[in-house]
């Protein structure tokens, strides 16, 4: 059949395009999903990937979705290579990273915190505004006027967002294959709004705008966990998850990361401490118990100090043997 | 009377609290200084990952060091920490002529940051034990620290292996950081 001639490209069989039929819908798109998923693997640069997502009739980020539920079964390095690119996959990638807001991000103390930049509300005289539509997420005065690129709606607007039901959904628990209902005040009056089931789409290819976010958002997760784990950290100064937020800001590439991605890591560190396995690299610790105080200590620091022996022990360690030790 | 008594009665006793940030290039000695300070000792050290809080207790000052490792990409990442922080421990490997100048941008940097105008600043020219290590006084012209204007600063040479310089370092800083209070 002609839909079973090679790609000119990748050299996979192209696959049947599945919007054509309604009734064979679900089996055209997972025979299409394995088809461009192993088409993908079998690519050798981002330029191709995009050419033959073209060739599939899909969207960047109707293939970024694809790519991300196939799951382990895609080439990670590809992907990378994909995502840190911005030539080909560049702006559809890029507007799919924006992503839409769903969860709101607390600080310790229950008070709503700017989902985009970690601005809590009476910090810096900016108070926090919450979008009208689903009256859950909530940005700073500076952020709000991004709230309909997340999905949500700007003060002064009565209606929803595009994220506003799956904000609605994730505070409530809903199922998500279902329509729901709302009334909705428009004018002094209400009137019944219903969303759809499939307008819920909750997509995003990639938080990361640049390899060097990725390395910064890495390296904020270590020492997220170093302040949130350290048991010389007291509990007072532990970073708060709006902190979080706000240590991050600006830092992928001039914009934010997403707000509940970021409010989702701190969640996870929080609970589970990130460990390496320290068997192979472990590095000589300080002893843990601390040698017992001498004289010259206790005239050369007072009754509070923390050398424990003046440093002659150490001494005695680092040079040679020959070498008498200091008074 | 007995107001003056009990200032000073405080003034002994009260541990007073520090927030003291240690910075410095890569492979300066930040962490081999910490604990040296900490412990007495040299510990075998590994390029830190994130970073090492101590606290360390000297003279009646209480200073949480915080040893932060960190290439300029991971620097921004500071910010939260820069906030609060009283004293600036700069470390610079004395014998490495070549990074002399990184040091010196680097150290600009984090002075021009809004949050550490206030900070004292110390800088620790350390491995003075090493052959080729650059004595103090031309230390002090490559970094620029002659330029810095409304900064108590103070240079001190010091080799944390045998810890030379390092509480003469820390006297410094808590005669300068307890003058303010």
């Amino acid at each position: 059949p002609p839909w079973l001639k090679p790609c000119s490209l990748c050299r996979w069989p192209r696959a049947p395009l599945a919007r054509a039929d309604a009734g064979g819908a679900r089996i055209g798109v997972q025979r299409m999903e394995s088809t461009f998923v192993t088409a993908f693997n079998s690519c050798g640069s981002p330029k191709d990937v995009q050419r033959n997502a073209e060739a599939a009739g899909l969207s960047a980020s109707d293939a970024a979705r694809l790519l991300y539920s196939a799951g382990d079964r895609v080439s990670v390095d590809l992907l990378g290579q994909c995502l840190g690119d911005h030539r080909p996959f560049g702006r559809p990638f890029e507007e799919a990273a924006v992503g839409w807001y769903v969860e709101q991000p607390l600080s310790n103390s229950g008070q709503p915190c700017c989902i985009h930049c970690g601005v809590l509300g009476d910090q810096e005289g900016q108070e926090v505004l919450v979008c009208e539509g689903c009256r859950l997420i909530s940005f700073c005065r500076r952020c709000h006027m991004t709230a309909s690129r997340q999905g949500h709606v700007d003060k002064g607007w009565s209606c929803f967002g595009r994220a506003c039901a799956a904000a609605i959904r994730e505070s409530q628990k809903l199922p998500r294959d279902v329509n729901l209902d709302f009334d909705l005040k428009v004018g002094g009056r209400y009137v019944d709004v219903t969303v759809p089931k499939d307008s819920l789409l909750w997509e995003r290819a990639s938080p990361f705008r640049t390899e060097d976010a990725v390395m910064i958002l890495s390296f904020a997760i270590i020492m997220l966990t170093t302040n949130l784990h350290s048991v010389k950290i007291k509990k007072e100064k532990k970073m708060q998850k709006h902190e979080f937020l706000a240590q991050l800001r600006e830092q992928n590439d001039g914009s934010n990361f997403p707000g509940d991605f970021l409010s989702q890591i701190y969640d996870n560190i929080k609970q589970n401490e990130f460990r390496v396995d320290t068997a192979s690299t472990a590095p000589s610790r300080p002893p843990a118990d601390v040698p017992r105080r001498t004289a010259s200590a206790e005239r050369r620091f007072g009754h509070r100090r923390v050398r424990s022996d003046g440093g002659a022990s150490m001494l005695r360690r680092s040079r040679p043997p020959s070498q008498e030790p200091r008074p | 009377m007995g107001i003056v008594f009990t200032k000073i009665w405080q003034r002994m006793v009260s541990k007073e609290e520090m927030r003291i940030l240690m910075l410095g290039l890569d492979a300066a000695g930040k962490t081999t200084v910490l604990y040296k300070l900490k412990l007495g000792e040299v510990v075998t050290t590994i390029p830190t990952v994130g970073f090492n809080v101590e606290s360390v207790e000297y003279k009646n000052i209480s200073f949480t060091v915080w040893d932060v490792g960190g290439q300029d990409k991971i620097r921004r990442l500071w910010r939260y920490y820069f906030q609060g922080t009283q004293g600036l421990v700069f470390v610079v490997d004395s014998s490495d002529r070549d990074r002399v100048e990184d040091a010196r941008e680097e150290l600009m940097q984090v002075l021009g940051e809004d949050e550490m105008r206030g900070a004292a600043l110390l800088v620790l020219a350390n491995k003075q034990d090493l052959p080729n290590a650059m004595p103090a006084a031309e230390l002090t012209e490559k970094l620029g620290l002659p330029s810095l204007r409304a900064r108590q600063w103070y240079i001190q040479s010091a080799c944390a292996t045998s810890g030379d310089g390092l509480y003469e370092g820390m006297d410094w800083m808590s005669r300068v950081l307890s003058c303010r209070k």
